[in-house]
């Protein structure tokens, strides 16, 4: 088994070198072929690990090597295969290799078709790395490895030029990619904060050894740590107000963007929580504001994606806005439901995505879905893909997302915090809305796009055959749910509904399926047909708000990046330029003036040399007399 | 009259001198086929050097620890193993290096594999005795034959090189000659345990402490000659620049190991005894040493000569190593040097790639920092394993010898030396500028002359030697806890 | 008595010899006089009882050193005065004077405290070359072997630096006199 451990692990590493093996030639296709077949090793190993993890029950626990140990710190380089872990490694491992596959199709016509494939692999490394660590500390360097490829993927299309907010609201991809690397930074500093406490009160990175420990440790301590910790998941999972970088990394490839939302960086901060789902069921404050602030974030993220135009980045708010019910389950203390939810939706959310590259792909990398419509007669199999998906995303019976989504509003019933509950509710009728006023603006209606002379056609037979595990488990991954229940109850926190929302689960269930119902009517009825636009409704504050992200971006723009370049241009001009750069200067040209003058000691000539081995033996003589005469 | 001696075979323990015996076969055999058949080619003398090599490794391996042979002359330690290994491990990573695509003077001459072997049976002779004598004739075959390798090299700056360090290392030998004799005059003995034991009994005597400390002074300046410390370092860069720059390279590292090795037996005997002020001086010269080196090698406008300075200022810092004398600073030498020489001998076998017979881009210099310019365009591959070394050798995480850097500064605070922690960073700080300027001229700058012609001297065994340092500075961090446990273990088994 | 007498007389005879050896600015008066005073040397191995020693020094140090010498000076011009380069005499001088005065601080110093032990005694009523014989060849073995290996690396030292084709260039590879070779642009 143990070996099996290291094949899914490291098999993506093995990728990502072959492919950089690459890195400077030109497009090879059989760098992708081969770093699919990885992946698929790798998910191969996944589903033989959760198999055997299945049928006996318990983890595999493996030591690879000490890593650091220094004085009285000692991390040992660990693995973990648990049931959370195995279940994140098969939804990684899954998600990844298709997109692995998919991007071959995508990427086709790219220079650096090779390096992508590098960056790819490594992604999903890292990602493994962060999911199957036994330590805080592996996790942590997951957590690091994680942000790079996803600044160095978000970036990947590094030299197209900076553009001003109103053409493009990311501005370009190597701004895109910043932001997010600075904004996880900065979460980060969080992370690590949480990681000192622990380490501080605890003497040990292990997750055994810290859980095993908190009974001992103070309720501030706890909360202190919890907090630390979850801000750092905000980050990763771009909850609120950390959210921005999201949308904006639509700036990569497209199959990135599925890689993100769907597996390997997005769900790293629900993954924590639930990893660390001890540490947050003492802590029931922290716990309360992790579900308040999802629930927030669920409905803040849906508001905003129902009047977007930006393909993409109505996936991507969505996102946001399922993280949130992740967040919501995971903080009433439902982590079973959380990793459920975040297991099905990767499917689907992945499934969006690679059918949203497909529509680019065919409309020439167009995003706007006003310039789109009825493209159902050419991209039937696409079509066909983002309706499931989409379906599911709404929470329709017996589609993947009504399982795991109505458990977690029901969860949020159950706990009796109503007004999460009711915002909860609202926001499955606008997912409903949203998801089905893109599909639609995409794929019926009028032909739009023929006004920009585009001629769209569909993308390859063997990327679609590649999207047909997704497409399948979004439709029945739901019926899994009572074995997901009994494999990861094992390890997390079981959770029952009480007797009074058990009875009265139909009726909930009902409210929410007719939000959503009339939410994908009212689309239909919009923008099936036709695209009516209503100049009353789009000049209006509310919609101009939504359009605009609440201001947000800007006000970061305005009341951090700016007074933040003021303030840098000061220190710069006045305290750098004027203390910092004088000082520096001045012992540059101090070292400098004493290596001239040093140089003089070097003239060649043997005569002098030998001089100077005798000067040199007085000298030592005379130091040796002085600290023996002082010592 | 005179007893007859009897001496039985096994009390000699013979095996203790098997490594330097398979080096000194194998360079009699190099010189026997010569003889024989003067036409071989010469690859087959390099193929057999390294086979020698392989031999000597292996019996080197095969040594117990802690074992002494041959009336207790040669002494088999911890310290004297790893060192035997660095030496032929370096000697090995240096010998393909003469297997360029211009076969250079010095490689047609058998006789230059043959002193190459002598030089490492001389240096593995000093790295196994705490005899004064076998030393000083261990030190003394080992320089003859490194003389004239330099010499080999055939330019006039190489004889130069070889002439000057020749005559400066016969003062240094005289320093050292009389630095024993006093030794012997006191204690009646030169052989370092019982001469520990002869001044442990008689430290409160004065004038013991006044020829002590003659003796010591002396000693120091020889060994600081041999290592390069301040202010006897003068010969070093103008030895470096005539010598062909893998030998530089070489030079940097094992004179220096086996120096070191004969230093930590002296000196930290000395220091064992109680004689504080051995240590200060030990301090003074390692201060002064990696200070003044890099001062000195901001100012150059030389490649090689800037890795000249730099390798003095390494020395420097691990010297400071040295006058800690606990178990961990003697671990942190010998860490150093197996980091460090990896990553050095890869900084000079890329010089020696671009070697010259004409001085194109400047009058005075060979690897000026213009010929340097804009390599990334030309050569991106070699540009970016350039910066990689010079990464290395600046000290910056993770590449190799940070950690040496690192686990010498640590060492030096677990004693209580913690100014000399931050002398050591302000030094690595200022380091970095002059290895930085050598990869802002990769980069950032435009080529000097439009000429695409850049690197001749490139052949197979050549940047299999140099991918191999690569990967060793590289994946520093994957062996570096099992090598420090073994120099560890090693070092503690032999009490030092 | 006498040897007390040859002692300092040998001693003043050796410094003074000694000293035309540094001070003389040619060649051949300080070549004569270093091997005067290397033969006078020899004089105190014999006057402490090692004529073994003595032997050797007169062989060694007369004999071949000083032969070489000689032989060396031939290709040179041994009439012309040399000129130092030594821009600072005084310095010279000081540290000449202070090396000196240290050393004889240095070796003078343990007459003062009680007589050294010798680890290998003279056997009483055996000859000087037997007691040298029977260390070297045990004790000492290995360091006269490897002192052998030494000498055979200066002969072939010697041998190939002045002898074997030293003055032309045996680098191989016909590009190598222009040593540059146009590489071609692999794109």
């Amino acid at each position: 088994m143990e070996t099996l451990v290291y094949i899914a692990l490291f098999a993506p590493f093995v990728s990502s070198m072959f492919a950089a093996l690459f890195g400077m030639s030109p497009r090879k296709t059989f760098v992708g072929i081969v770093a699919s077949l990885l992946l698929l090793i790798s998910f191969a190993a996944s589903v033989m690990l959760m198999m055997h993890i299945y049928a006996t029950g318990t983890g595999i626990h493996v030591r690879m090597m000490d890593w650091i140990s220094a004085g009285d710190l000692s991390i040992p380089f660990g693995f973990l295969v648990d049931q959370v872990s195995v279940t994140m490694m098969v939804v990684v491992t899954l998600v990844s290799t298709v997109v692995h596959v998919y991007s071959i199709g995508y990427m086709d016509h790219d220079k650096s078709f090779n390096r992508f494939f590098s960056y790819l692999s490594a992604f999903v490394f890292s990602m493994m790395i962060l999911v199957m660590s036994d330590n805080f500390a592996g996790l942590f360097i997951g957590w690091e490895g994680v942000g790079v490829c996803s600044w160095l993927l978000i970036g990947f299309w590094y030299h197209k030029a900076d553009v001003t907010r109103e053409e493009n609201p990311s501005i370009s991809p190597s701004w895109a990619a910043n932001e997010a690397f600075i904004m996880n930074r900065i979460a980060d500093l969080g992370m690590l904060v949480g990681l000192f406490i622990v380490y501080w009160n605890v003497g040990s990175l292990q997750y055994d050894a810290v859980f095993s420990a908190l009974p001992h440790l103070s309720g501030t301590v706890l909360n202190a740590a919890a907090l630390a910790l979850f801000i750092g998941a905000m980050g990763k999972s771009a909850q609120f107000p950390l959210h921005t970088w999201l949308t904006d990394a639509m700036e990569g490839p497209t199959p990135v963007s599925a890689l993100i939302h769907a597996a390997t960086m997005v769900t790293a901060g629900v993954f924590l929580v639930i990893r660390a789902n001890p540490l947050f069921s003492v802590t029931p404050e922290v716990s309360y504001f992790i579900a308040a602030l999802g629930t927030f974030v669920a409905f803040f993220a849906a508001s905003m994606a129902l009047v977007n135009r930006d393909l993409k980045r109505i996936i991507a708010f969505s996102t946001l806005s399922q993280l949130g019910y992740m967040f919501a389950a995971a903080g009433l203390g439902a982590y079973w439901i959380a990793l459920f939810h975040l297991a099905a939706h990767a499917f689907f959310k992945a499934l969006l995505f690679l059918g949203a590259g497909n529509v680019m792909h065919a409309m020439n990398d167009e995003l706007d879905i006003f310039k789109m419509g009825g493209l159902k007669k050419t991209m039937k199999w696409t079509y066909l893909y983002m309706g499931v998906a989409s379906l599911a995303l709404a929470g329709i019976p017996f589609f993947a997302g009504f399982f795991s989504k109505d458990a977690i509003i029901e969860t949020a019933y159950n706990e009796g915090t109503l007004v999460l509950w009711a915002i909860l509710v609202v926001t499955a009728g606008m997912t409903a809305f949203y998801s089905f006023r893109q599909v639609f603006l995409t794929f019926e209606g009028d032909e739009r796009y023929k006004a920009f002379g585009i001629h769209p056609h569909e993308m390859y037979k063997f990327v679609l055959v590649a999207m047909s595990p997704l497409g399948i488990l979004a439709v029945i991954a739901g019926f899994g749910k009572g074995s997901f229940e009994h494999f990861v109850t094992k390890l997390l926190p079981e959770y029952h509904m009480s007797e009074h929302t058990h009875h009265i689960a139909w009726l909930l269930g009902l409210i929410v399926l007719a939000f959503a119902v009339s939410g994908i009517v009212l689309a239909y009825k919009k923008y099936a047909k036709k695209l009516v636009r209503d100049e009353k409704v789009e000049n209006s504050f509310i919609y101009k708000l939504l359009a605009n992200q609440y201001y947000i971006p800007k006000l970061y723009e305005e009341f951090i990046s700016k007074p933040y370049a003021m303030i840098s241009e000061h220190m710069w001009k006045d305290v750098d330029m004027k203390i910092v750069d004088a000082t520096v200067d001045g012992i540059a040209k101090f070292l400098y003036k004493s290596g001239d003058g040093a140089r003089k000691m070097q003239s060649g000539n043997l005569s002098n040399y030998l001089n100077w081995m005798a000067v040199g033996a007085v000298l030592l003589l005379v130091v040796a007399a002085f600290s023996a005469m002082l010592g | 009259m005179l007893q007859p001696i009897n001496v039985s075979l096994e009390s000699l323990n013979l095996i203790t001198l098997a490594p330097m015996l398979v080096a000194i076969a194998g360079g009699l055999i190099i010189l026997v086929l010569d003889l024989i058949n003067s036409k071989l080619h010469k690859t087959l003398y390099v193929m057999l050097t390294l086979l020698i090599l392989f031999i000597d490794f292996g019996a080197v391996l095969g040594l117990n620890v802690n074992e002494r042979g041959f009336f207790d002359v040669m002494l088999i330690d911890g310290v004297s193993i790893i060192s035997q290994l660095m030496i032929i491990v370096a000697s090995m990573l240096f010998i393909p290096l003469s297997l360029t695509s211009k076969r250079f003077h010095e490689y047609s001459y058998p006789e230059f594999f043959a002193l190459f072997l002598f030089m490492i049976a001389g240096f593995q002779f000093m790295v196994t005795s705490d005899n004064l004598i076998l030393i000083f004739v261990g030190l003394e075959t080992a320089s003859l034959a490194l003389y004239t390798l330099i010499a080999l090299h055939n330019r006039s700056n190489s004889f130069e090189a070889a002439v000057k360090y020749f005559t400066m290392g016969a003062l240094s030998a005289g320093f050292y000659a009389m630095g024993s004799a006093v030794i012997y005059g006191l204690t009646g003995s030169i052989e370092l345990y019982k001469v520990a034991a002869v001044l442990s009994l008689r430290m409160d005597e004065a004038s013991i402490m006044i020829a002590i400390f003659g003796a010591s002074v002396l000693l120091l300046t020889a060994f600081a000659f041999k290592l390069s410390l301040f202010p006897f370092h003068t010969w070093a860069p103008d030895v470096y620049e005539g010598a062909s720059a893998p030998l530089a390279g070489y030079m940097s590292v094992v004179p220096k190991v086996a120096a070191f090795v004969v230093s930590i037996r002296i000196f930290g005997m000395y220091i064992d005894l109680g004689i504080e002020w051995v240590r200060i001086i030990i301090l003074v010269l390692a201060v002064g040493t990696m200070t003044l080196a890099n001062i000195m090698a901001l100012v150059q406008e030389d490649v090689k000569r800037m890795l000249a300075y730099s390798s003095i200022s390494h020395a420097g810092f691990i010297m400071a190593a040295l006058a800690l004398d606990t178990t961990e600073g003697t671990t942190a030498i010998f860490l150093y040097y197996a980091l460090f020489m990896f990553t050095n001998l890869g900084a000079f076998a890329m010089l020696w790639i671009s070697r010259h017979k004409v001085r194109r881009f400047s009058d005075r210099y060979d690897n000026p920092y213009e010929k340097f310019a804009g390599l990334i365009n030309i050569m991106p591959m070699g540009a970016v394993i350039m910066a990689l070394f010079m990464l290395s050798l600046a000290g910056v995480p993770p590449f190799s010898v940070f950690w040496g850097k690192i686990y010498v500064m640590q060492a030096a605070v677990n004693s209580g030396y913690v100014w000399l922690a931050i002398v050591m960073g302000l030094n690595s700080a200022i380091a970095a500028y002059y290895y930085l300027k050598l990869i802002v001229f990769m980069f950032l700058k435009e080529p000097v002359k439009s000429v695409d012609t850049v690197y001749y001297n490139l052949s197979k065994p050549l940047m299999a030697v140099i991918g191999l340092a690569t990967v060793a500075t590289i994946g520093a961090i994957f062996y570096i806890q099992p090598l420090i446990s073994y120099i560890y273990y090693m070092i503690s088994a032999s009490g030092y | 008595m006498y040897e007390t007498i040859a002692f300092y007389l040998f001693s003043a005879l050796t410094i003074g010899l000694f000293l035309i050896t540094v001070m003389s600015k040619n060649v051949l008066y300080a070549m004569t006089s270093l091997a005067a005073g290397m033969v006078l040397i020899s004089g105190f191995f014999f006057i402490l009882g090692a004529d073994f020693l003595g032997v050797v020094q007169l062989i060694v140090y007369v004999g071949a050193i000083m032969a070489l010498y000689s032989f060396a000076m031939m290709f040179f011009d041994a009439t012309r005065d040399i000129k130092e380069k030594n821009t600072n005499s005084g310095l010279v001088f000081l540290l000449g004077g202070l090396s000196a005065l240290v050393l004889v601080m240095i070796f003078a110093a343990p007459i003062h405290s009680d007589a050294v032990q010798a680890l290998y005694p003279m056997h009483e009523g055996v000859g000087n070359a037997q007691d040298v014989g029977i260390v070297l060849f045990t004790k000492y073995l290995v360091p006269f072997e490897v002192a052998a290996v030494m000498l055979l690396v200066a002969m072939i030292a010697g041998i190939i630096l002045a002898g074997k084709k030293m003055d032309q260039s045996l680098t191989e590879d016909a590009s190598a006199d222009d040593e540059i070779l146009i590489q071609k642009d692999a794109k």
